[in-house]
């Protein structure tokens, strides 16, 4: 719908009825101003690059990784049998969210894709004395609701990767990830290096309705 | 297009006649050129465009590649650390570091390809996510305990594994695995020169890097665990896994990263390290002092790749 009034001089004589004519130029302008519509744009007529930035989405991603707080610095006398790490004397047990690496959002309704992903690594020696039993958990929360979890992971080294959606309302919100690992063996030490993450990868895709 | 400011012509009653001379009437026509920006959100109605409009693929999704070719790289392929690769592992340096891409080799492989001009071009601010797996299985896995002897039971074997990372090719030629670059800002670690970076502790966030040049994040690599059945020095091991890693993206340069393939590579051996002094860093490295060439050639297999990139327009926060 080009209109752009290239003319100056549109009529040579003065007009009868002035308000008759305001009504019909009136009509016209006002579907300029604000009121075009699917019947005045073509179809697919709107490119990608008419849209503004979050017109129909937007997304977070972060880097996260063990916060430093929770790591031991391993000193021993041979190196490469561990890495620093969280210790058990450190561990409260249960699951431990990291909130140096939360995420606060301001979300729009609609939908939340929140994907999650890291490497991982925990000593099986210093979790339960070798013996089976050892293992990981890692979940992902959002205003602490759990909205995905892994099963037990007994894979020493290993990659988690772990996704969720929810439906969202508008407003603040807060992602955390959360890491569990289980009791120790009675004979195990407390104060070995037994879990450790990084290279982590949070991704929330928030998709409006 | 900025609304229409021109107001009525004629003069309301009962301030004049209805009688409107030419001149007024050209005037107000004359301020509508003013107008002449094109049609924006001050000319479309509150929710007067639907699908129609728009164009036939997703306004949120720029493109979506997968590929699964059931890529099978033949026989094991043999490789050792620092000295070059065998069979159809190709050994290449990516970004300046040692690396072996593996799907770029003779045959058949598994990557995703823009072949046509632009090709994927990353705008700031664009999303790309990059999924991939294999299957993969290692043997001759004793080549590690070799290179790190340490008494059994002591865990010996606890702190060894391989990496693997999504590379990508851009427009440089030759069309090669040496032209494979790591994602800006992304990790392999700095496999030489390691000791005087070491002296940089690690903080949160991580924004001092092991190489100072540069902000190397470890996101997107997966991890293979060289724990095996048997550890016996000279005995076959095995250690089967199903790799599965992922890389999310979001191009922070202005300048626009252009994208022609992508696939994965993988260098090792990572092993995790500790300096009390001067400093310290938790963060793994592969390290290339220690020769495994002589004995134990590290063997690798790996087959049923598949990958996946997705790119998802505007919209970084």
């Amino acid at each position: 719908m080009p209109i752009l009034a290239k003319q100056g001089e549109v009529r040579p004589l003065n007009i009868i009825d002035g308000q008759e004519f305001d009504t019909i130029y009136n009509g016209s302008t006002s579907i300029l101003n604000n009121g075009m519509d699917r019947e005045n744009l073509p179809d697919k007529s709107i490119t990608y690059d008419k849209f503004e930035d979050y017109a129909f989405h937007q997304y977070w991603q972060s880097y996260v990784k063990m916060p430093e707080s929770r790591i031991t610095k391993y000193n021993a006398v041979i190196p490469n049998t561990t890495i620093d790490g969280l210790i058990y004397n450190d561990y409260v047990g249960g699951y431990e969210y990291n909130e140096y690496y939360a995420k606060s959002v301001e979300l729009v309704e609609g939908i939340l894709h929140i994907e999650f992903n890291c490497w991982y690594w925990f000593d099986p020696n210093a979790i339960t004395g070798n013996v089976s039993g050892d293992w990981v958990q890692c979940q992902i929360i959002l205003n602490n609701n759990v909205i995905a979890e892994t099963h037990f992971l007994y894979q020493r080294w290993g990659t988690i990767h772990i996704v969720g959606a929810v439906p969202v309302a508008t407003g603040n919100a807060e992602i955390k990830i959360g890491f569990k690992l289980p009791s120790r063996n009675s004979s195990s030490t407390t104060d070995r290096q037994m879990f450790y993450y990084s290279g982590g990868n949070l991704l929330a895709i928030n998709r409006y309705r | 297009m900025s609304k229409i400011l021109t107001t009525n012509v004629a003069p309301i009653p009962p301030a004049a006649p209805t009688n409107v001379v030419a001149t007024d009437v050209n005037a107000k026509f004359t301020a509508i050129a003013t107008a002449t920006a094109a049609i924006n959100k001050e000319n479309v109605r509150s929710e007067g465009i639907d699908i129609r409009q728009l164009p036939t693929s997703s306004p949120i999704m720029r493109d979506a590649r997968y590929q699964y070719n059931k890529w099978d790289n033949g026989t094991t392929n043999t490789f050792t650390i620092g000295t070059g690769a065998g069979g159809s592992l190709k050994d290449n340096t990516l970004n300046g570091r040692a690396g072996y891409a593996l799907n770029w080799g003779i045959g058949a492989n598994a990557k995703v390809s823009w072949d046509v001009a632009p090709y994927l071009v990353l705008n700031k601010g664009d999303l790309l996510r990059i999924h991939y797996s294999a299957n993969m299985y290692g043997v001759r896995l004793n080549a590690i305990n070799a290179a790190f002897p340490i008494a059994p039971g002591t865990g010996y074997d606890n702190a060894n594994c391989m990496i693997f990372f999504p590379v990508f090719w851009d427009v440089a030629a030759p069309r090669n695995s040496d032209n494979m670059k790591i994602f800006p800002g992304r990790c392999v670690w700095y496999n030489y020169g390691i000791v005087d970076p070491m002296s940089i502790p690690q903080t949160d966030p991580p924004s001092a890097s092991i190489n100072a040049a540069e902000r190397l994040l470890d996101d997107g690599i997966c991890v293979y665990d060289l724990a095996a059945e048997e550890l016996v020095a000279n005995r076959e091991t095995k250690a089967i896994r199903r790799l599965h890693g992922c890389l999310n993206y979001v191009h922070q340069d202005a300048t626009p990263l252009v994208i022609r393939e992508i696939g994965i590579a993988t260098t090792g051996i990572m092993r995790m390290v500790h300096f009390v002094a001067p400093g310290y860093d938790t963060r793994a490295f592969v390290e290339n002092s220690v020769d495994l060439t002589p004995t134990y050639p590290l063997q690798l297999k790996m087959e049923r790749m598949n990958i996946g990139a997705m790119v998802l327009r505007k919209g970084a926060r």
